[in-house]
């Protein structure tokens, strides 16, 4: 029925002012209770789409609209932001600068306040919304006493006080740990079901989605490429990874199976469609397995790349304590070796020491007790400015360093510093231009380009310092798919060139994937220490550090008795050991 | 981090914050009107009563240090310059810098030096300071017992526009943010191979500051689009009639807040119109000489005025310091002047040591 639709698009098209074109043709509807999820590469224009429903455009971006945008029978064009922010409250990605006030309590205040909502009304609306979000005692915090989880269920609280219709999540847990996702998804979740909001969700994790909705949209270059229910999206594996989104790990699994297996795709049709998470995975494989439909033929996964035993960068029992009005401990007696040639991942939740760790072997924090080595010597000896020629670190947010007129010039910055020629400085920018891929913006100011463009530069920054050891702060941090793996790429190009990599994640798909060997932090320790598929069998640990392997890693730990035996990590490892049963 | 609100259970903490606003404007008011040196004793009285106001809030007496570190060079600089020029006071000069005269054309005769400084200018550059601290200790009490969703509120009370209004909030939520930001970035440059703590003084400012303030103001921009979309996606601005949920009402200690306040201008306002004879300054002057004179009889008991007249002549004995220490007025330091000379050197000369003996780091080999 026409009342039950609470969101309709009918071919929307829309520029910007300052010219890009953000959506072309866009039709879908969403019904009164329904879960949406919205996928696509960066740039594909989610957000516009998310910009258009509570009115952000046009109030705060101006732009030319063709078709029209109905949320709750209203249209943003025609109506004040003051009517479309009661029916839609958005959460953005960043946590930090969706907190406008000073304080939790008047965070959730803000809104029903601007509306000249009553005292007493606002106060009861700020505890309800406190509960659902789980964040009933925090009223008195700080936002800079908040987790990124914590901070993203106050904004999201913060919007349920307006009491909308409408919840719409722009990407709420990219810049998240697996912590804070999980609050949130749990929020979210909660909300579907007892509060039967409707709600729109963007993201790139799609197997929350994948769980979640019960419509996916999948964007690209601002076209709508598919819209249906998530079984008959993903199951397009193809066509999603030709565009950059990619389907969970296990549908991707079966479909290439179902691709190199004759009868199997007509066998999951029958159950009701393509496995979407690890349980359905589990028991269609089983079931296929039991019925001799297909078989296991084992075939030992690739072995790491041997390293050389040269240790360039050693722990030796390090304690450091964050001098504060309430010292804080973030490394208690690390103990850690890092030979030359390896590809190291260090993976844990935010605040378990990873970027502390990471600080020591640039010489930004002096251990406060034991001792750091580079290449052999005393790291608290030496000059910041010198431990940079051999070593560089690649941070989350590009925005912390990039500051010059040209792409060129920010490249260039580095080198100089190191005293080089400009022969030298020019090869060196070249070289890193070109591996990164940025030759197209060369001349153009830092600021303009998008955020996975701003970080490549950034990369580029630090490839143009020609270290012998790099690493890699959180690449995945508001990445899509293909953002991810370009940082990834270009560090396991250089590891095969004889550098060393260490990265930092919690990815655990793109750790899988790159790196041989893990090291798991939790509460300023090192609990896992060794080759990833052996960590990846550590359960308690990992359960330690609220850290799940990978999908498909699960997969085999519960197939065991089928005869796998050792943890695969990806979906293409997975596919050859499997081959038609002739059953 | 000195100027930060931290709740603790206290009647400032309750008390309305247009009070404390009341009191800063009257402390404003107050230091405009006070001209000469005998008003320091007024000043110290005041500072006095807002340190009251402190132990009662229990502001952290940290930030009072913190907030007096700052204002040390502006003090220093005070004191030397009008020690050196302002000769509306006790012309009694303690020593000479150097020889500058200032010549009647009319006479020819020397007026007066500006080399030397006299016990008048100090006093003068006291006075200035202590207006200062007046003001600057009024402040804390505001800013620190108050916490800003309820200052901002005080301040719609008082008809400031809803949006200037935010302003300030917005800005003081920000500030831990620029703060850790601007942290972040000179550590993103330094592992660039730029280096700030090792650069020289001059350098540092002149060259340093590009590619620090740069991304700064830059992640300020951005920042602040973003803030654009989510205050607008609450609604802001929509109504002029916003609600405020701090309770604005003026309670009993309010009241008394109010009263104290009024008391304590009231006073400063009686004794300086309507007391002629300066009867604090009186008692001040009389408070300093009896412990001045206490110390001075305790030191010439035990003899130590003779040991430090005995290390002075011997030191105006040594072939350079008799000219130099004869700049310093014998009479006004009691004929130690070499001995305060020589402390001088020695300060500088330690403060060269300090400098260098900073940790050296050296270069990586490889």
């Amino acid at each position: 029925m026409a009342e039950d639709v609470t969101v309709k698009v009918d071919n929307l098209t829309f520029t910007y002012e300052r010219g890009p074109l953000a959506l072309q043709n866009v039709t879908f509807e969403v019904k009164k209770g329904e879960i949406l999820g919205v996928l696509g590469a960066n740039g594909a224009g989610k957000t516009s789409l998310c910009f258009h429903l509570n009115g952000i455009i046009p109030t705060v971006y101006a732009g030319t609209e063709k078709g029209r945008v109905t949320l709750c029978g209203l249209d943003p064009w025609d109506t004040p932001i003051l009517e479309m922010s009661q029916k839609a409250c958005m959460v953005l990605q960043d946590p930090e600068t969706q907190f406008t006030t000073t304080d939790v309590e008047s965070e959730l205040a803000f809104g029903p306040a601007n509306l000249a909502v009553e005292r007493e009304e606002i106060f009861r609306r700020a505890a309800w919304a406190a509960e659902v979000c789980g964040i009933t005692g925090l009223e008195e915090r700080k936002p800079q006493e908040l987790s990124g989880g914590q901070k993203q269920r106050v904004a999201l609280a913060a919007g349920l006080t307006m009491l909308p219709e409408v919840l719409i999540l722009d990407e709420p847990t990219s810049q998240l740990d697996p912590v804070g996702t999980g609050e949130v998804f749990d929020v979210v979740n909660h909300l579907a079901d007892t509060e039967n909001m409707t709600i729109l969700i963007t993201s790139h994790k799609t197997d929350e989605v994948a769980r979640l909705a019960d419509k996916v949209l999948v964007l690209n270059e601002g076209k709508v490429v598919e819209f249906g229910p998530p079984r008959e999206v993903f199951e397009k594996t193809q066509l999603l990874d030709s565009i950059g989104v990619n389907p969970p790990s296990v549908t991707s699994l079966t479909s290439k199976l179902a691709d190199k297996i004759p009868g199997l795709k007509e066998r999951y049709e029958k159950v009701g469609g393509i496995p979407l998470t690890v349980d359905e995975a589990e028991s269609f494989l089983r079931k296929s397995l039991d019925e001799g439909v297909i078989k296991i033929d084992w075939k030992s996964p690739p072995s790491a790349p041997s390293t050389s035993e040269e240790v360039v960068l050693e722990m030796d029992d390090v304690t450091f304590t964050y001098p504060a009005r309430i010292p804080v401990t973030a490394l208690k007696n690390i103990n850690l070796q890092v030979h030359r040639g390896e590809y190291i991942a260090i993976i844990g939740q935010n605040g378990s020491g990873k970027t502390t760790l990471v600080k020591h072997f640039l010489g930004l924090l002096e251990a406060s007790e034991g001792v750091v080595r580079i290449e052999g010597e005393d790291a608290s000896e030496l000059t910041v400015g010198s431990i940079a020629k051999s070593i560089s670190l690649i941070l989350q947010n590009p925005d912390y360093q990039l500051f010059s007129i040209s792409v060129e010039k920010e490249l260039e910055f580095g080198p100089r510093n190191l005293g080089l020629s400009e022969e030298e400085i020019k090869q060196r920018v070249d070289n890193a231009m070109d591996e990164v891929g940025l030759e197209d913006v060369r001349d153009i100011f830092p600021f303009r380009l998008s955020f996975g463009d701003r970080r490549k530069v950034a990369a580029a920054a630090g490839i143009a310092m020609d270290p012998e050891i790099l690493i890699l702060d959180e690449p995945t941090t508001a990445q899509d798919f293909e953002g991810r793996h370009v940082l990834c790429q270009i560090a396991s190009r250089m590891r095969n060139q004889g550098k060393t990599i260490i990265m930092i994640s919690h990815d655990m798909d793109l750790v899988a994937t790159y790196a041989d060997r893990l090291v798991i932090m939790s509460d300023a320790r090192i609990i896992a220490d060794g080759p990833k598929r052996e960590v990846f069998g550590m359960l308690d640990v990992l359960k330690q550090a609220d850290l799940k392997p990978p999908q498909i890693t699960q997969l085999c730990q519960r197939l065991t008795d089928y005869g796998i035996e050792e943890n695969l990590v990806t979906v293409d490892e997975m596919v050859s050991i499997f081959k038609a049963g002739g059953a | 981090m000195a100027f930060e609100y931290v709740k603790k259970d206290t009647p400032l903490d309750r008390m309305n914050p247009l009070v404390k606003l009341l009191y800063m404007a009257l402390a404003l008011l107050l230091v405009i009107q006070v001209w000469n040196v005998e008003s320091i004793s007024l000043l110290i009285i005041w500072i006095a009563i807002a340190t009251a106001w402190w132990i009662v809030g229990k502001v952290e007496l940290r930030s009072l240090g913190f907030l007096l570190k700052l204002l040390t060079f502006l003090f220093v600089f005070l004191f030397i310059v009008q020690g050196l020029t302002y000769r509306f006071g006790d012309q009694t000069v303690i020593f000479k810098f150097f020889h500058w005269p200032i010549i009647d054309q009319s006479t020819g005769l020397e007026v007066t030096n500006y080399g030397e400084m006299t016990v008048g200018g100090i006093l003068y550059g006291l006075l200035i300071a202590l207006r200062v601290v007046s003001v600057v200790t009024v402040i804390p009490i505001f800013t620190m017992t108050s916490s800003i969703a309820h200052i901002t509120a005080s301040f719609a009370k008082i008809r400031v526009p809803q949006k200037m209004a935010f302003m300030f909030m917005t800005a003081f939520r920000f500030v831990p943010l620029v703060q850790e930001s601007m942290d972040n970035i000179i550590e993103a440059q330094k592992i660039r191979g730029f280096d700030l703590d090792q650069a020289g003084y001059v350098d540092k400012v002149r060259r340093a500051y590009i590619p620090i303030i740069t991304p700064l103001l830059l992640l300020m921009f951005r920042r602040a689009m973003d803030l654009e979309v989510a205050i607008n996606a609450r609604a802001f601005g929509a109504r002029k009639d916003r609600t405020y949920i701090q309770d604005m009402s003026f309670k009993a200690r309010d009241y008394g807040g109010i009263l104290v306040v009024f008391a304590s201008f009231g006073l400063m306002m009686y004794l300086i119109y309507f007391e002629s004879t300066f009867i604090t300054w009186v008692y001040l002057t009389i408070i300093v000489g009896a412990i001045a004179g206490g110390i001075g009889m305790f030191a010439s008991a035990i003899g130590l005025d003779v040991a430090l007249q005995a290390l002075n002549n011997f030191l105006l004995a040594l072939p350079v310091l008799d000219v130099i220490g004869a700049y310093f007025n014998q009479y006004a330091l009691l004929g130690y002047g070499a001995i305060i000379f020589v402390v001088f050197v020695l300060l500088i000369v330690i403060w060269f040591i300090r400098r260098r003996r900073r940790r050296r780091k050296r270069a990586k080999k490889k």
